[in-house]
C-alpha cells in the first residue's frame, strides 16, 4: 500500500484503518502523521478531504501519531466531547463533539509548528506562482484564508493556507498543502467563487465560528515536493467594502511582522534573524486592503505578471 | 563601566564618549530607513529609527567612534534621545579604555 493515495481506498477501509492499532498514515509534505480515530465523521472528513494525499507504509516512519477520539465516561454519549492525543497525550481541553476534524486539523497544525524546528514557521498561507512564493502572513480574522482560497483557484498553486515552512539553509519555502479551513462568511464568500466546490461539513460555535474546509488542489499536493523560493510578502487585511489596495512597506516592518508572525523564530537566535533578512531582501513588501475577493484576485494577477516577476 | 546619571546628554564630555555596539549584534539595513536589530545576549530582535539604524552602522564599522564622530543629519536631540533607547536596550554600550 506503500505511496498508494488515500482515494484508492474506500470510505469503509478508510475508518477501518484509522481504527486499526497501526493508525492510516498520511503524508502531507515533509510530514508524516499517523491518524487514529473512530469517529464516522472524522473518517468521512479525512476520506473526502486528504484523497489526493499519499499513505505511507504501515513500516515508513512516522513523525506524528495522532488520535482524535471521545473521552473515557459519561462524556461519550451524554453531551459528547472529542479530546485530542499527541503520543497519548492530550494537549488541549475537549472540544464538543462534532468538532472532530477541525480538532485533528489544529492539532496537526501545533504538532508541526511545535516540533517541526528544521523549519522556521510562520503563521501565513503561501501560494507558488512560476516558482515564487507568495507569503500572507497575517493573524485570523485578517482574510489571509479567504484571499489564499481565493488565489489558489487562480492560477496559484497552493504551498498551505496556515504554515510557511521556511528551509533555513536553503531560504526557500517547502509545501504542506493540506484541506483548507474557511471560516463563517468565508464559507460562502468561496462557494459563490467556485460553484460546486465541495466542502466538508459545517461545524458551527467552534472558537473560530463556523468552520468548513475543502480538500487542496489534486496539482498542489501532487507537486508537495517542489519548493520555492520567495518573491512576494503581503500583509492582507479584509476591510468590507474597500477598494484594493496595495501599498509598498518598509523592509524592516515587514521583518518585523514576520517576527510577530513566527512561531519558533526565538529557537533560531541569531539564524532566524538572517533567515528572515534574507528572506525580506529578496521579497517585494506590501501591505494590501481588500473588500471584494475579484478585485483582490485582479490585483495579484497582475503583481505575478509584473515585468520581472516571471522567474525565479 | 555604566553611563553617568545623567546620561546621555550632548555636553562636550558625553559627546566625546566613545562606543561600541554589543559583541555578536546583528543589524540589518534596507536604505536608509529603519533598521531590525537582534541582540545576541538577549535572543531579542529590535525595529530601530533611520536615525538609530546611521548610528548603528557607523559603529559597526569603526568600533570606538565618539557621539560627536558619528555622521547623522538627525538633531542633537534626536541623537541624545537614539542613544539614550540604544544604552536602555544594552545594544550599544560605552567603550572600555
Amino acid at each position: 500500500m506503500s505511496n498508494a493515495l488515500l482515494r484508492s481506498l474506500s470510505l469503509q477501509e478508510c475508518a477501518l484503518r484509522l481504527a486499526s492499532a497501526r493508525g492510516l498514515s498520511i503524508q502531507t509534505g515533509p510530514v508524516t502523521a499517523s491518524v487514529h480515530s473512530r469517529l464516522p465523521e472524522v473518517a468521512r472528513a479525512v476520506h473526502a478531504l486528504y484523497a489526493q494525499h499519499r499513505l505511507s507504509a504501515s513500516d515508513d516512519f512516522v513523525d506524528f501519531s495522532v488520535a482524535v477520539r471521545r473521552p473515557r465516561g459519561l462524556r461519550q454519549w451524554w453531551q459528547p466531547q472529542v479530546i485530542f492525543e499527541l503520543e497519548g497525550q492530550a494537549p488541549f481541553n475537549p472540544l464538543p463533539g462534532d468538532q472532530g476534524f477541525p480538532l485533528l486539523e489544529w492539532g496537526l497544525n501545533w504538532c508541526v509548528y511545535g516540533t517541526c524546528h528544521q523549519y522556521l514557521i510562520l503563521h501565513a498561507a503561501v501560494l507558488e506562482r512560476n516558482g515564487r512564493a507568495l507569503i500572507l502572513p497575517a493573524p485570523s480574522g485578517s482574510g489571509k484564508s479567504t484571499l489564499c482560497a481565493g488565489l489558489l483557484f487562480n492560477g496559484w498553486r497552493l504551498l498551505s493556507d496556515e504554515l510557511t515552512l521556511i528551509c533555513p539553509r536553503h531560504g526557500d519555502i517547502v509545501p504542506i498543502p493540506r484541506p483548507v479551513s474557511l471560516k463563517n462568511e468565508s464559507i460562502r464568500v468561496i462557494g459563490d467563487l467556485v460553484p460546486g466546490l465541495q466542502f466538508g461539513s459545517r461545524v458551527a460555535e467552534t472558537t473560530k465560528g463556523i468552520v468548513a474546509h475543502f480538500a487542496p488542489p489534486g496539482d498542489a499536493v501532487e507537486r508537495a515536493g517542489n519548493r520555492a523560493m520567495p518573491a512576494w510578502v503581503v500583509l492582507p487585511k479584509y476591510i468590507p467594502g474597500l477598494t484594493a489596495t496595495l501599498r509598498p512597506i518598509d523592509k524592516a516592518q515587514a521583518f518585523m511582522r514576520l517576527v510577530e508572525n513566527a512561531f519558533n523564530y526565538d529557537v533560531f537566535g541569531a539564524e532566524g534573524f538572517q533567515v528572515l533578512g534574507s528572506l525580506i531582501d529578496r521579497s517585494a513588501c506590501f501591505s494590501f486592503e481588500y473588500g471584494h475577493l475579484p478585485q483582490a484576485i485582479a490585483v495579484f494577477e497582475q503583481l505575478a505578471t509584473a515585468p520581472g516577476s516571471t522567474s525565479p | 563601566m555604566l553611563p553617568s546619571p545623567d546620561f546621555p546628554g550632548t555636553s562636550r564630555e558625553s559627546a566625546e564618549v566613545c562606543y561600541e555596539v554589543w559583541p555578536g549584534l546583528l543589524v540589518k539595513r534596507w536604505g536608509e530607513s529603519q533598521a531590525v536589530v537582534f541582540h545576541p545576549a538577549t535572543n531579542s530582535t529590535h525595529l530601530v529609527d533611520a536615525c538609530a539604524g546611521s548610528m548603528l552602522a557607523a559603529l559597526m564599522q569603526a568600533p570606538g567612534t565618539a557621539l560627536h564622530a558619528i555622521p547623522t543629519e538627525a538633531s542633537a536631540q534626536q541623537v541624545s534621545d537614539t542613544l539614550a533607547a540604544l544604552l536602555q536596550a544594552g545594544i550599544v554600550r560605552p567603550l572600555s579604555r
